[in-house]
């Protein structure tokens, strides 16, 4: 490129310093051939200006229908997954309960029945979830765990029959 | 009625006026729509690239800062996912079993109709190489600053103005060629 068409490109571009805008006007007034350069130049500038998108794309209806079944499918993913864990704790619970409040209460009532096979488990346990016994956790509890638990079963054999269904009927 | 600006709508959005997001889907989908079609020259992935980049858009508004324009970062993405599109696989197997749209649509018209002559510069700008014409619509049709455009395609505003510089002589090249200079100029 050489250095008028850079002029004409700063002029159309709005960024001639004026020491180079001088420079522009001289080669515009000694050279014809620059002169028509720059007429044609701005020309086709100011039409590219006017120029339109052919196109009417009318996509705002089919946007908003995929936001919102991407949206109902994120808010269901949520309680998925608020599901699975809270369905992960109650069957920690559960086992924490099975495996030591159970033994323990059993010894306290039966305390000829040798329970010491269950020790290595009782110990994995916990270790594991041990943080639950720290925490002194009341009776109802292990209820609310076991309830969560049976609660957690029945949503998500809902959610897969509802799954299901949807299959079947495509 | 007074105009509501990208970030009125945008925060009338994320307080909860879902539907305000139709307002920057109207603002934005013919411009966009433009350079998606330079990109894959063809109207059905161009609505499908279109879709998906609005949605995306919706989607990733909570982490949009304001920092550069609502504009700015949308072409981004609608750039960003255009490209992906035309890089896969699946679509280049696609183009080499048929053949490009544009051609067929957009043929330059005779007629002197303002209509015509904005339609023909269009057409003309879509037969520049892509990065050319990319710059080219976003510059002159969509209104975006060479910087703004330096944004969208990861360029640095020198080498925005150099590809703008030689595209108008490109595209001067082509008038010559197509024997349009007098319709259109």
């Amino acid at each position: 490129m050489n250095r008028s068409d850079e002029l004409i490109n700063k002029y159309l571009d709005n960024e001639l310093s004026e020491a180079e805008s001088g420079e522009l006007e001289n080669l515009v007034q000694s050279d014809q051939e620059i002169h028509s350069e720059l007429d044609r130049s701005a020309k086709l500038h100011s039409n590219l200006k006017l120029a339109d998108h052919p196109f009417e794309p009318n996509l705002s209806r089919k946007v908003m229908d995929t936001i919102l079944v991407k949206s109902a499918e994120k808010a269901e993913k949520n309680i998925i997954y608020g599901i699975i864990i809270f369905f992960a704790f109650s069957i920690a619970g559960l086992f924490y309960w099975l495996f030591n409040g159970v033994t323990d209460q059993t010894a306290s009532v039966l305390p000829d029945v040798d329970l010491s096979f269950l020790s290595p488990v009782t110990e994995y346990y916990n270790r594991s979830i041990g943080f639950l016994n720290s925490a002194e956790l009341p009776e109802s509890t292990y209820i609310l765990l076991a309830v969560g638990a049976v609660v957690t079963f029945y949503l998500l054999y809902e959610h897969h029959r509802e799954v299901r269904t949807l299959i079947i009927k495509k | 009625m007074k105009e509501l600006s990208d970030r009125e709508i945008i925060d009338s959005v994320l307080s909860g006026k879902k539907e305000n997001f139709t307002i920057l889907v109207k603002r934005y989908e013919k411009r966009a729509y433009s350079l998606l079609f330079r990109m894959t020259r063809n109207h059905e992935d161009a609505e499908e690239v279109l879709q998906d980049s609005f949605v995306k858009a919706y989607f990733a508004l909570p982490g949009f800062k304001g920092e550069a324009k609502f504009s700015t970062w949308f072409y981004r993405i609608v750039y960003n996912a255009g490209l992906s599109m035309v890089t896969s696989k699946a679509y280049k197997m696609k183009q080499q079993m048929s053949s490009p749209e544009s051609e067929e649509a957009f043929g330059v018209e005779n007629s002197g109709s303002v209509d015509n002559k904005n339609k023909n510069l269009y057409f003309l700008m879509n037969q520049l190489p892509v990065k050319n014409s990319l710059v080219m619509i976003m510059y002159y049709i969509d209104g975006l600053s060479l910087k703004e455009i330096g944004e969208v395609l990861g360029l640095s505003l020198q080498n925005t103005k150099v590809i703008l510089y030689r595209s108008r002589e490109k595209l001067k090249e082509l008038l010559t060629k197509e024997e349009t200079a007098e319709i259109l100029l």
